[in-house]
């Protein structure tokens, strides 16, 4: 008996190891929706562009140095990176930015044991500025 | 004509103070202390001073600087804060990102970045000291 026991105990605890690893991956496609746009204009930040919505797909293989990172592309044509660092996923995209310069299309929200956050922000970021910045709003994964 | 001049008093007084306790709440200006590790070369302590003054189109946004930069700015979207302070570079500016979950006036531990040239060189976990810590 005390032999079964143990034995239930590895496999529980193997099971549990399995499904924690399994649910951890961030790989899929999330819809991303834009909203309460702002830029600025001539008169400061008062600039506010239109609602959009995008999907995001996310490649979680480790390959950016974090357990949990890897290739990023929006829409099928912005390329880019993604790295979750302690509580917080950071989602870059590379742009061409409005001088032509590299420019990047910056995404952060909260994630966990695979899971992104709903509520996150979108920040574009232009030679060292903010350029542009909306509420990001995710959808779960396999969204779009 | 008492009792509606008391109530009137009562209500100035209760917007007066729900106003008052709203925007000192909810303020994050101040100076934050930072402690980034695992991101190699930035690596160590920085001291955040933002101006929260609504100045960027946010309600909580303005003024982010820290000693060795002082250009930048942060904003909270979507009860995220992100700083993007300005890393001066011959030819194109990089910036350095810091970034939590922003709520009341309150920054939680979240994650820095350098980002030169459309890409993340550096990256790391930030873990934040108390308010007027630096």
């Amino acid at each position: 008996m005390k032999i079964l026991l143990t034995l239930a105990a590895v496999l529980s605890m193997a099971v549990w190891t399995g499904s924690a690893t399994a649910s951890g991956s961030y790989t899929g496609n999330y819809k991303v929706t834009l909203t309460h746009d702002v830029f600025p204009n001539t008169t400061g930040y008062n600039g506010h562009g239109p609602n959009s919505t995008h999907c995001i797909a996310l490649t979680d293989d480790g390959s950016i140095g974090w357990p949990h990172s890897g290739f990023a592309v929006m829409d099928g044509q912005y390329e880019g990176q993604f790295s979750v660092i302690g509580p917080t996923i950071l989602i870059y995209l590379d742009i061409e930015g409005s001088g032509q310069e590299p420019a990047d299309l910056t995404f952060a929200t909260t994630a966990r044991d695979g899971n992104i956050g709903r509520k996150g922000a979108y920040d574009e970021i232009q030679g060292g500025y903010s350029y542009d910045a909306a509420d990001a709003t995710f959808g779960t994964k396999g969204s779009c | 004509m008492k009792t509606l001049l008391t109530l009137a008093v009562a209500l100035s007084i209760s917007v007066w103070t729900g106003a008052a306790t709203a925007a000192a709440s909810g303020s994050y200006t101040g100076n934050w202390p930072l402690t980034v590790t695992h991101a190699g070369y930035l690596n160590g302590q920085y001291c955040l001073t933002v101006t929260d003054d609504g100045s960027e189109g946010w309600p909580h946004s303005g003024s982010a600087t820290i000693p060795e930069y002082t250009y930048g700015v942060f904003q909270v979207i979507h009860g995220k804060f992100m700083a993007d302070i300005v890393v001066p570079l011959e030819g194109q500016n990089g910036v350095l990102l810091f970034t939590s979950n922003g709520r009341d006036g309150n920054i939680g531990n979240g994650a820095a970045a350098q980002i030169e040239g459309g890409y993340p060189l550096y990256s790391g976990v930030m873990t934040v000291g108390t308010k007027g810590g630096c």
